[in-house]
């Protein structure tokens, strides 16, 4: 014991290599700056996700029931307008920007909604079947998503969707079902990579259950990319739920959807092209946003990531 | 196979592996004997080397005391018992109980050992979270004791970093605290030196030396290199294409060995301080085809003094007399190494 003492070094943990930076208001004014795609994502969706969820209160008219006399008036910009609707009105008169704002309050809901339920379904088929991987269980549930890939995705809402009433939830459920499939793969490898690495042998040599494995180990080192696929599922998702109302196969009125209104517009198209473009453009902005934001959050996750 | 290491003060041994064989089942129905029919002995606070080349089944065999042994890889036969209890007739989960908590594994790569999104503090909690449940204060005073240690005295600084931001040897240390944390009566040391540069190397092995006595651990090291088994083993067990091929002490097997193959790999430790200019004299040819292995002595075929018999008949584990075995048919009975070739004994 005595030499112990005299053969320990002192040994400082000075020789650290890299220090990863404490966040503060300064770190997160130099990362927005830095990256300027970011930024102008998070702008755009902090926009849209306020006009949405603030939507009762800043409607300017009633969007369920129009005034017939002032149908069919143009935006602000345009000579046949009323400053009272700033982005005219459909053809009952109903006021597009009202409309517009409850449809971003439903495009939202349906896209976190069926983001949650089909990262849910890809995380429990993918770690699943990466932890069972040469087994019979992994080939069935992977058996299982080609037939879900394989399947078209309109032909299974139509029948999904002929077969339920179409509400917010029924919708989230179809749009969930719908896209789990290629998350769930890249899931499986990742857990198939880790299954193999060092510090999972570490916590099997530990004594760490397998529950503990996939919760601690393995779940954790998913999260960052996939904190970096939910924008851009999320935009995913609220392309297809406004084609699906588009086509009058999604939501019935008198919910509103950014999609019902663009095919409310459908028949008024060579006249009045606006009523159309314009709910167009709030989608195209608003998934614009959510993929600048989901490009460089999944370049610097899997920054993270590969660093380790 | 008859001849078992056996042990002479039955209550003082911790660890006795008899006739265990580990094996890979590979496609088109190859057998891979990673291990095949190893039998030895660790007594309480005694430190055992293995060393051998890379696919000789060290590391299997260590992982087979663990039970955690891979995918297509199973335990096919044998006996490992650890203090007095077959461990391949545990359940999984008393195992589980045993498993870094009496017996920790140390492993090659601190790289990779790491979960990279835990500190070092939770790294060290993790055996509590596994095993029994303490305040935080008692886990922070264990953590603390631990690398103190291995020589790491500033622990408060330690615990709430990240793995990316210590070096490799630095990790390293901490993966032996980590190891500590229970007190295990056995750790396996799994090429803990391999990856990392010689200063380093020599830092670890006094780490672990520092380890031992303070706690009377008993240790099992994994090398490929004589240097690190020389400074601290008590006995050297050498293997060879999943055979034991020598087993003695350390002093005997490194001053007369009687297995050739041992004799040919202390000649290819290459030495700075050497008296007389020497070549470098590595062991001709490669290991043999692990899913063929031939029916005579697997070194045979690289074996300078081979004769007939050896390439017929697979020569027996025998007790040579004063604790040490050998697996040949004809033991260098009068080899000596040179002075100079002889590491610090």
């Amino acid at each position: 014991m005595e030499s112990k003492e005299t053969n320990t070094k002192t040994l400082e943990s000075t020789n650290s290599v890299a220090r990863p930076k404490k966040v503060t208001f300064r770190s997160i004014g130099r990362f927005l700056w830095e990256n300027k795609s970011f930024t102008i994502g998070l702008l755009i969706v902090l926009f849209m996700l306020s006009l949405g969820i603030f939507a009762d209160y800043i409607v300017p008219h009633d969007a369920y029931n129009g005034n017939p006399r002032e149908k069919l008036l143009s935006p602000f910009w345009m000579k046949d307008s009323n400053p009272k609707y700033v982005l005219g009105t459909d053809y009952i008169g109903r006021d597009t920007f009202s409309r517009i704002c409850y449809g971003l309050q439903v495009s939202i809901i349906i896209g976190f909604g069926s983001v949650a339920v089909s990262l849910t379904i890809a995380l429990v088929i993918g770690i699943i079947s990466g932890l069972s991987h040469p087994s019979l269980l992994d080939s069935i549930l992977m058996r299982l998503t080609d037939v879900q890939m394989a399947f078209p995705f309109i032909v299974l809402a139509i029948i999904i969707l002929s077969v339920v009433e179409p509400t917010i939830g029924s919708v989230i459920l179809v749009l969930g079902l719908c896209s789990w499939a290629v998350r769930s793969r890249v899931i499986r490898s990742s857990v198939m990579i880790q299954k193999e690495s060092d510090y999972v042998a570490a916590g099997i040599a530990l004594g760490a259950s397998k529950f503990r494995i996939a919760w601690k180990y393995i779940l954790r080192n998913l999260l960052p990319s996939l904190v970096a696929a939910i924008p851009l599922d999320v935009a995913n998702a609220i392309v297809l739920e406004s084609l699906l109302s588009y086509m009058q196969i999604g939501l019935k009125p008198p919910i509103i959807s950014l999609g019902s209104i663009m095919g409310d517009g459908r028949n008024y198209m060579a006249s009045h092209w606006w009523m159309t473009a314009i709910p167009g453009f709030v989608i195209l902005f608003f998934v614009l946003g959510l993929n600048l934001m989901g490009d460089t959050l999944q370049k610097k996750m899997t920054d993270v990531s590969v660093k380790g | 196979m008859n001849t078992t290491i056996t042990a002479t003060q039955n209550d003082d041994v911790l660890l006795e592996v008899k006739n265990l064989r580990t094996y890979f089942k590979l496609p088109r129905n190859k057998l891979v004997k990673a291990v095949d029919d190893i039998s030895f002995t660790l007594h309480k606070g005694k430190v055992l080397g293995i060393i051998g080349e890379s696919g000789s089944g060290k590391s299997v065999t260590s992982r087979s005391i663990l039970r955690i042994v891979e995918e297509p890889g199973y335990i096919a036969g044998g006996e490992i018992l650890f203090k007095g209890v077959d461990c391949l007739k545990l359940s999984e989960k008393a195992m589980n109980a045993l498993r870094g908590k009496e017996i920790s594994l140390i492993f090659q790569d601190p790289t990779t050992s790491f979960n990279p999104y835990m500190t070092m503090g939770q790294h060290l909690e993790e055996a509590y979270r596994v095993h029994k449940a303490a305040s935080k204060d008692t886990i922070r005073k264990r953590s603390l004791d631990v690398l103190k240690m291995v020589g790491i005295n500033d622990g408060e600084n330690v615990l709430p970093k990240y793995p990316c931001e210590f070096s490799a040897g630095f990790r390293q240390r901490i993966f032996i605290a980590m190891a500590m944390i229970f007190n295990p009566d056995l750790l396996i040391a799994d090429e803990p030196t391999t990856s990392l540069g010689i200063t380093i190397q020599a830092e670890i092995i006094e780490a672990l030396n520092d380890v031992k006595r303070a706690s009377g651990t008993s240790i099992i090291i994994i090398t490929h290199d004589f240097g690190v088994v020389s400074q601290f083993s008590d006995d050297i067990f050498v293997m060879y294409a999943g055979h034991c091929v020598e087993f003695s002490p350390k002093r005997d097997l490194l001053l007369s060995p009687m297995h050739p193959y041992t004799v040919g790999l202390i000649r290819s430790v290459p030495l700075l301080e050497a008296r007389k200019t020497r070549r470098l004299k590595s062991i001709p040819g490669f290991p043999p085809d692990m899913t063929a292995l031939p029916d005579g002595c697997p070194f045979a075929e690289r074996c300078e003094y081979a004769k007939d018999v050896c390439f017929k008949e697979r020569p027996e584990l025998l007790d040579v007399g004063n604790g040490r075995f050998c697996a040949c048919h004809y033991p260098l009975k009068q080899y000596r190494t040179s002075d100079e070739t002889v590491l610090e004994v």
